[in-house]
Order: C-alpha cells, then sequence, then structure tokens
C-alpha cells in the first residue's frame, strides 16, 4: 500500500484511454487493465469510473455497445474512437512533456541556477 | 466538430427519449462490475457474503455515481425543469384563484395579438402568390406628382417599354365585362383585358390550356377568353374540354384558350371587383383610344433581377420628362411617374390601420403583463417567508428564480394556450367581420408562423411579467423585511405604466371616435337615406342607335314609377362614391397654351331628374328638363366649387363649354345652372369640379339607376330588377343596393378600426381598473393597524377615506400625466387615419383623462371604504 500513489487531478480520462486502446474493455476490464499496466502502483475510486467513461462518449472520444464478457454474462464495452485514439496521442505528448519539465525543474541543483 | 455535436445530441435524445432504458442499462452495468469485483474477491479465499460488502465498500457511493453519469449525459438540466416544473404546478395550483385570473388575464392579451397578428401577417407580410413578387411595380402617370400610381395612357405605355432598360416586362390591362347567359341565370361577369404577356409578367401558368399569343394582342379582334378557376367551377362545372369550346359573351363569341389556377390572384383595378373573365387588350397605336392623353388603362412591370426599385423610378421619370417636353399638348407640365412596389399597390391605405392595432394589441398585452407582474408581487409578500426558508437550507438564489421563472412561464404557456385558443376564434370571426374594403382579409388563417407568434408572445410576457417579481422575491432575506417597502414602490410604478398605457389607447379611440362623428356629420351633398340604386350596361346590336337605349330606360322607369313605393326615378353614368370618370373641362373664352392645362371635371351624363332624387340642391339658374332633348341647344349644369374655382368673380351662367377635348367643330354646351357640391369620392375628400350633361344629349356607356323611395328601399330590390329583365331579360342588372349602402362601405374600414380600437381601450382600461384596485386594496389591508391608530387617536371615517384617496389620485395623476406625454408622442402615427381633428385635440385629451381619472378613483375608493369602515378596536388587534 505504500508504493501506491494518489491519481493526479485529470489523468483519470487519459487512463481511461489508454486502457482501452489496448482492445476493447467493460468497466470492471478497463479497472483491471489500468491496475495491470500501471504495476498497481495507481488506486481508483471504482466507482468514479463510470461517470468520466460517460463523460468520454458523450465527447465522442468512446463508443459504446453490448457484449458478452468472459464469464459470459452480457456487459456494456467501451471502444477508442478515431477521435479517441488522436486524443490520446495529444494528451500523451503533452503529458510527457509536462512531466519531464516538471523532473527537470525538480532535478536542479543549487549550482545550476 | 458538428459530427460530434451530432453525437452528443443523440445521446440526449436516447437519454431523454429512453429514460427507462438508460437507468435500466446503467444499472446492469453497475451490478456486472460490483458482481464482477465480487467473483474476483471469492476466488481469493473471501466468503461470498464478505465479498459482496467489500466489493460495494471499494465502488464507493453508487448513486452518487449515477447521478454522476446521468449529469456527464447532460440531463441533471432536465430533472431540475422537471422537479421545477412540478413544483410550479403543485403551487399554482394550491391558489387557483390566483391562477386562473392570471391565465385568463394572459390570454385575452395574447389572444387579441394573435388575432390580430394574423391579419397583419396576411395583408402585409404575406408575400403575393406570384412569381418573385418583390420585383413587381405598379406604374401611373401621375399628373401632380401623386404617389399612387393610376392609370396611363397607351401610347405613353408603348413609349416608357420602348425606351426604359430596366423592365423585363411591362403589361398593361384595363376592365372588361360580359354578359354570361347561357347555361343558368344572365350574368355580368367582370373581367379583365389584357396584354398578351400579362400571365407571364406575374409569372402565372395557366391550369389547363395557355395563355394569349402576341397576335391574339391585335385591335379589331378579340376572340379568345380565359376563364378564372371560380368561374370556370360554377358555370361550366370544370368541365376539361372546355379549351376550344366557344362561348358568348355578351353578343360576342370567344373562344377558351386557358383555365387559371385555382390559387390565382387576380389584379383588381379599385371599385371594379374581382375579374373573372380575361381578353386581349387589343389596342394598337393608331387606335383613338390609344392617345395619350387617354389615361385609362392600367400598368405593371417586372424589374429585371438586380435592378433597384429607385433606380428604375429615375429612368422612368427621364423618360416622361422627355415625353412631356415633346408633347406638351398632352401631358401637364409638372407630370411625373407613379411608382409602387405592387405589395404596397394592393395593401394600399389598409396598412396604417392595422399597424396601429398591432400597436394596440401589444399595449393590451403590456397591460396584461403588468397585471400578473401585480399579482405576482401581491403574492410574493405571502411567499418571503417561503423564500426566506428556503434560501436558509441552502437553496442558490438563482435556484429560486429560476423556480420562480418557472412559474411564471407555466402561467404564460397557460396563458398562451388559451390565448391561441381564443385567437383562433377571433381569427375566423375577424375575416368575416372585417369589412371587404380591407383588401386580403379573406387570405387571413391561423398558421405555423401564427402559432409561433403566439407561443413567442408567452414566452415573452413569461419572461416579462416573472422576471422583476422573481428577482424580487428571491431577495428576501431570512429576518430581513426591508423588502415590502420597495416592492409596494414597484407595485406604485407598475399601476402608473398601466394607467399611461391605457390613457394612449384610449386617447387612439377618442381621436378615431370623433373623426368619425365629424365625418357622419359632413354633408355628402344628397340625400341617401331612401334611394335603391343598380346598375345596367347594355350590349348588343339592338343597342346601336342612342334613341334604342333610352328606350330602354324609359320602358323600365314606366315599370318603375307603376310600382308602390318609387316616388321618382333617374338614371346618372357615375354614382357618388362608387364611379369614377373625369374628362377636360374647356371654357370657350378662354384659351391656354395647351388642352393638357385645362383642369379635368367629374362628368355626370344625368335624366333630368336625377337632381331632385338625389336632393342635391339648386344654387342658381335651372335644373334639365324634359325639353332638353338631343336637338335642343346643349345644356349644361356645374357644382358650386367648379363655378367658384373656374369662374372666379364671373357669373358662369349663359357661358359655354366643352367636356372631353376642345374641338370649335363640335356644339359648345351653354351653363344653365349652378348645383350645391357632392363628395364624389367619399365623405372625408374635398369635392373635385364637376359638370353635369343631359342623357339625352350625351350617351355614356353603364348607367346606374337611383330610385327614391317612400320606406326602406331594400324591400324593392327585387321590384326594381324585375322591371329592367321585363323589358329585356338578356342585359345584365347588378349591384342591386340602397344607396346607403356605398356610404357606410366608405367608412367600414374606419369604422372597423375603431370599433377595434375601442374595443382594446375599453379592454386595457378594465385592466387597468383591476390593477388598481388591487394595489390600493393590498395598501389598505396592510395599514389596517395603522388606521386603527389613527382612528383610536381622533382620526374620522372621513380622513381615513381621504388619505387612502388622496393617495391613489397621487398615483392616478402620475400615470395620467406620463399617458399624457406618451399620447403626444404617439398619436401622430394616428395622423393619416384622423378627419378635422388634430392629434392634440385638446377636447379628447381632457374628456379621457377625466374619465380614466373617475376609474381610478372608482377602483381605490372601495378598499378606501372598507378601510373608513374598520373598527379601531379590531384594527388594532389586527395583525
Amino acid at each position: 500500500m505504500a508504493n501506491r500513489a494518489e491519481l493526479l487531478p485529470g489523468t483519470l480520462d487519459l487512463l481511461i484511454l489508454k486502457a482501452v486502446s489496448l482492445g476493447a474493455l467493460h468497466g470492471y476490464g478497463v479497472l483491471l487493465r489500468i491496475g495491470q499496466i500501471s504495476g498497481g502502483a495507481l488506486t481508483i475510486e471504482q466507482g468514479a469510473l463510470y461517470p468520466a467513461l460517460y463523460r468520454l462518449e458523450v465527447q465522442g472520444l468512446l463508443d459504446s455497445g453490448w457484449g458478452t464478457s468472459e464469464n459470459n454474462r452480457r456487459a456494456k464495452f467501451y471502444r477508442l474512437t478515431l477521435a479517441g485514439r488522436k486524443r490520446l496521442r495529444a494528451e500523451t505528448e503533452s503529458w510527457n512533456r509536462s512531466a519531464s519539465a516538471v523532473a527537470t525543474a525538480l532535478g536542479a541543483k543549487a549550482q545550476e541556477v | 466538430m458538428l459530427k460530434q455535436m451530432l453525437k452528443r445530441l443523440q445521446l440526449l435524445w436516447r437519454a431523454l427519449s429512453g429514460r427507462p432504458a438508460l437507468e435500466r442499462d446503467m444499472d446492469e452495468e453497475l451490478r456486472f462490475h460490483l458482481e464482477s469485483r465480487a467473483a474476483d474477491l471469492a476466488r481469493s479465499g473471501v466468503s461470498p457474503a464478505e465479498a459482496t460488502r467489500r466489493a460495494r465498500i471499494e465502488f464507493g457511493a453508487v448513486e452518487g455515481y449515477k447521478e454522476g453519469c446521468r449529469e456527464a449525459r447532460g440531463l441533471r438540466p432536465f430533472d431540475e425543469l422537471r422537479g421545477d416544473l412540478r413544483f410550479a404546478f403543485r403551487v399554482l395550483r394550491k391558489s387557483p384563484s390566483f391562477a386562473l385570473t392570471a391565465v385568463a388575464t394572459l390570454a385575452l392579451g395574447i389572444g387579441a395579438n394573435t388575432a390580430i397578428f394574423s391579419a397583419v401577417k396576411a395583408v402585409l407580410l404575406n408575400q403575393l402568390p406570384y412569381r418573385d413578387p418583390d420585383r413587381l411595380v405598379k406604374l401611373g402617370e401621375a399628373d401632380s406628382g401623386e404617389k399612387r400610381a393610376g392609370t396611363i395612357g397607351y401610347t405613353t405605355a408603348y413609349d416608357w417599354r420602348r425606351l426604359s432598360h430596366s423592365f423585363e416586362s411591362m403589361s398593361l390591362y384595363r376592365d372588361a365585362a360580359g354578359a354570361i347567359v347561357e347555361r343558368g341565370e344572365p350574368e355580368l361577369v367582370r373581367g379583365l383585358r389584357v396584354n398578351y404577356d400579362f400571365f407571364d409578367t406575374l409569372g402565372i401558368r395557366m391550369q389547363i390550356g395557355r395563355g394569349f399569343l402576341p397576335e391574339e394582342d391585335r385591335p379589331g379582334r378579340r376572340y379568345e377568353v380565359a376563364l378564372a378557376h371560380g368561374l370556370w367551377m360554377r358555370r361550366f362545372g370544370g368541365d376539361p374540354s372546355i379549351v376550344g369550346r366557344v362561348i358568348r359573351l355578351s353578343d360576342s363569341s370567344f373562344t377558351v384558350v386557358g383555365v387559371l389556377p385555382a390559387g390565382f390572384r387576380p389584379l383588381e383595378i379599385e371599385g371594379f371587383g374581382a375579374p373573372e373573365i380575361f381578353e386581349p387588350l387589343g389596342y394598337a397605336l393608331t387606335d383613338p383610344m390609344a392617345c395619350r392623353d387617354c389615361q385609362h388603362l392600367q400598368l405593371i412591370a417586372r424589374l429585371k433581377p438586380g435592378v433597384p426599385a429607385a433606380q428604375a423610378h429615375a429612368e422612368l421619370n427621364t423618360i416622361m420628362a422627355d415625353l412631356v417636353r415633346h408633347y406638351p399638348a398632352s401631358y401637364p407640365a409638372q407630370a411625373t411617374v407613379a411608382f409602387e412596389p405592387l405589395h404596397d399597390h394592393i395593401v394600399g391605405r389598409a396598412g396604417t390601420p392595422l399597424w396601429v392595432l398591432m400597436g394596440a394589441v401589444v399595449f393590451v398585452l403590456l397591460i396584461a403583463c403588468v397585471n400578473v407582474a401585480n399579482l405576482m408581487l401581491a403574492r410574493a409578500t405571502g411567499r418571503a417567508k417561503e423564500m426566506a426558508l428556503r434560501a436558509a437550507l441552502g437553496a442558490a438564489r438563482w435556484r429560486l428564480i429560476r423556480q420562480l421563472i418557472t412559474e411564471s412561464l407555466l402561467l404564460a404557456v397557460a396563458g398562451g394556450v388559451g390565448g391561441v385558443l381564443l385567437g383562433w376564434w377571433c381569427t375566423s370571426r375577424l375575416a368575416s367581420l372585417a369589412p371587404k374594403e380591407v383588401p386580403r382579409l379573406n387570405e387571413i388563417h391561423m398558421d405555423g408562423a401564427v402559432l409561433l407568434f403566439g407561443l413567442a408572445a408567452s414566452l415573452f410576457t413569461g419572461l416579462l411579467f416573472g422576471l422583476m417579481p422573481a428577482l424580487r422575491t428571491s431577495n428576501a432575506d431570512f429576518g430581513k423585511t426591508t423588502g415590502s417597502r420597495s416592492r409596494s414602490r414597484l407595485r406604485d410604478m407598475l399601476v402608473m405604466a398601466e394607467l399611461a398605457l391605457a390613457f394612449v389607447l384610449a386617447v387612439g379611440a377618442g381621436l378615431l371616435g370623433k373623426s368619425l362623428v365629424h365625418l357622419m356629420n359632413v354633408d355628402p351633398g344628397f340625400d341617401p337615406h331612401n334611394v335603391l340604386t343598380l346598375k345596367t350596361y347594355v350590349y348588343g346590336s339592338r343597342y346601336q342607335k342612342p334613341e334604342a337605349e333610352i328606350n330602354y330606360y324609359e320602358q323600365a322607369f314606366a315599370r318603375l314609377r307603376a310600382t308602390p313605393g318609387i316616388e321618382s326615378v333617374a338614371m346618372t353614368s357615375l354614382l357618388p362614391f362608387t364611379d369614377f370618370d373625369r374628362a377636360g373641362f374647356h371654357v370657350r373664352d378662354r384659351r391656354p397654351a395647351h388642352d393638357s392645362e385645362d383642369p379635368s371635371a367629374d362628368r355626370y351624363s344625368v335624366t333630368p331628374d336625377y337632381f331632385r332624387v338625389m336632393r342635391i340642391s339648386l344654387k342658381r339658374g335651372r335644373l334639365f328638363t324634359n325639353r332638353d332633348i338631343a336637338a335642343a341647344p346643349q345644356a349644361a349644369v356645374i357644382s358650386e366649387t367648379c363655378a367658384r374655382e373656374q369662374f372666379p368673380n364671373r357669373d358662369p351662367i349663359g357661358k359655354q363649354i366643352q367636356l372631353g377635348g376642345r374641338d370649335d367643330s363640335k356644339a359648345w354646351m351653354t351653363i344653365v345652372g349652378i348645383v350645391g357640391d357632392v363628395r364624389q369620392y367619399g365623405l372625408d375628400a374635398a369635392s373635385n369640379i364637376a359638370a353635369y350633361i343631359p342623357q339625352a344629349q350625351d350617351l355614356s356607356f353603364g348607367y346606374s339607376l337611383v330610385a327614391r323611395t317612400s320606406g326602406d328601399p331594400r324591400g324593392l330590390e327585387r321590384a326594381a330588377r324585375a322591371a329592367f329583365l321585363a323589358v329585356d331579360p338578356t342585359q345584365p342588372v347588378f349591384r342591386v343596393q340602397p344607396m346607403e349602402t356605398y356610404l357606410a362601405s366608405s367608412l367600414a374600414q374606419r369604422r372597423f378600426t375603431l370599433a377595434m380600437l375601442a374595443l382594446f381601450g375599453g379592454l386595457a382600461l378594465a385592466l387597468a381598473a383591476v390593477g388598481i384596485y388591487g394595489v390600493v386594496s393590498c395598501a389598505v389591508t396592510s395599514r389596517t393597524r395603522e388606521m386603527g391608530i389613527r382612528m383610536a387617536l381622533g382620526a374620522e371615517r372621513r380622513d381615513v377615506l381621504a388619505m387612502v384617496l388622496r393617495q391613489a389620485a397621487v398615483l392616478a395623476c402620475a400615470g395620467l400625466a406620463a399617458g399624457l406625454a406618451a399620447s403626444l408622442a404617439l398619436t401622430r402615427f394616428l395622423s393619416t387615419l384622423l378627419f378635422e381633428v388634430r392629434t392634440t385635440d385638446l377636447a379628447t385629451l381632457a374628456t379621457i383623462t377625466v374619465l380614466l381619472a373617475a376609474v381610478a378613483l372608482a377602483a381605490s375608493y372601495l378598499p378606501a371604504r372598507r378601510a373608513a369602515s374598520v373598527d379601531p378596536t379590531v384594527a388594532l388587534r389586527y395583525e
């Protein structure tokens, strides 16, 4: 538990897009996938996932439809749309840029100033 | 971007329309999550019950997230709206008398607006049913700068067409008539003679058959006819094989070439009625009727695309100026071109009254709004606690405002539905009640645009009367009571505004009413009571000789004189209030440089008894007698105005004149008498100069009978018609009606405008009275305790009464002063509708002021008396 980090505001959408970009998923699957790709380092309040999914669908970044889950139950699956894919790429770049900028800034030593 | 918006709308729509399905899906999705999680936990060794519990805890507040999902779909505002509506409905149901009063008031206002708007739309706003109607114009010669496009001579029109470049086409038309005898009763059908390209200029295609060909529009041969749809159905049963058939019109044969579509709206010549048959015009430059000063044709033209009207008008004016220079004998020196968009020409003088009425109903609606706003404010006092409580419980202010506005909108929409129903009813009444003199009124009906107008009016009123009270009411802070004073000041202001609006309407109605009274007191110059009239034309080879036509009238006279109830009879070629015939007035011993400089006189060809039947007074000299026959010296009688203007300081009797063209080879007429002026063009139009000639000496085409009856002329209509038909059943006899009908229809439009304005003024006054009553009685109620104290301290009942009334009087005075200022600013829009009344007529303003002051005081007297009759001991305990 000690290694788990709180999610930064605004990053949930990005993580959902990333998770779904690897293949269509139902809500619970999104949760598992995020846990898996972050190496279990990020906690997500499970319920918060759903308003975010709905929002992304309204924004046209996700598409949804009913399908059958791995345990043979009816489940709602989410898929990335073309617009979602574009957004994911853009957001990833901008995330990397700002993260490395912050990292550089934090790594600065006294004599470099 | 657009695709995203569409997607969003689609999801919102699906969410709204499939609301239960959405909820079901959401439940299922979340349940799937919880169960999957529980199953995973159970697999790691937790007991099933514990797994379910933990899954729920990990998930968090399910209902909160569901709400989050709904919000993501954009549903939250709708949920709130539904809540607001439900609440508003409950609140209004709890005070039904308030709700009913408000809805009824609004329904009156919106209904009146919807009805008048439907008329405004049909008459003024709707496009004419022709191709590109914006490019159609009506043209005419303007001899002295008149704006209205009247008539034109054939050669002048020919030159305009030849020399101008702004027009796609120009088409002439004139009146025509034909008697249809075959298949049923003889019927005089009105029609038009038109240039062959007339229908192309309008952009109308025949329903069956074709229009006219250029070679059919030649002099000396008029053999083709096109029929209006109505006539085709009525007279020929809609027979599709009519094209190519020969029909008889009056004495000639015509081949039917086409039938016009049912939706075709023919151009009407003023005072002539709707044409139903169309024949080629058949004029040529060599025609004697085609001369430059033979002004009797009508001209329409279609502008080329992209040519501005002003440019086309300027071009024609330049052409006309050249013509006047070249042919000074044919045109008055200052002749110009009258140029009107066809729509303006058709709507004519109906525009101003309709806009005035539209303004008036908007005033009524404003007053209705003020009244409802007042009611809401009065209620607000009672709801202050509720608002404060809700605010204290955490409702945001804008949320309270929204709730209150929802209530207003609910009221407004209910009022709007009532109003549209009322308007619908009024609209059908309006179309039948309104005078036929208003053009296009038969086109009035409710349609989408009118309904939309009703809806917009309701929403607008809802916001208007709802916003202010909402802002006020929601402002009530818990424990703070300063609201009531400013609220009562606001209500005072509203009542003043209401009085001011009512004042303006009442002044408008007063001014119109006074004009009508003035008009009805105008002496038309003849006595229209108990006079029966009818029109007749004679056709056919039988009447080639004038004696034959005169004999026809004489025989009919003999039968009429033998009819009980008919006292005396006469014929005239020109009936006052309806006909138009002018001819150049030339005096033998006064020779101007050009004939065209002589004035035009109204020319009446009459039988000797005409003046006695019509009771036109003889001023000097003598009237016509039976000795003024064709062989006798030519005689003429002129009107007083003619004598004064044409023979200043000279005695006209014995002077010699000619009408219609100076020609020394023809006989000159000697003036034998002077008669009083007749208002030929209506009570509100000054008389032109007039000249009368004996029928026996100059026969005109088409005559009207005038018969003086001993009683109501209506009872003799059949007998009069029968007298003519007994002499010759093939001749058309039509428009059998009392002379007073012409008089009434000349006033009809004014009467209608006045009646409507008076109705709206009365409505406004009643609403204003209710408003004052409400405000004063509310003020009295809130001061009952104070009254009690005053009376306990020795104030007389009279003092209390005076105090309340004084306060109401201050309100009324302020309102009336504002109304006076507003009416001074607004009544000038009425000026064209007034007759011999100035827009600032002092007597009207004073009367209306007194009337409104009386109404205001009466409305405040009732609550004031209640205040004065209060028992001090009761009042002191009153809380």
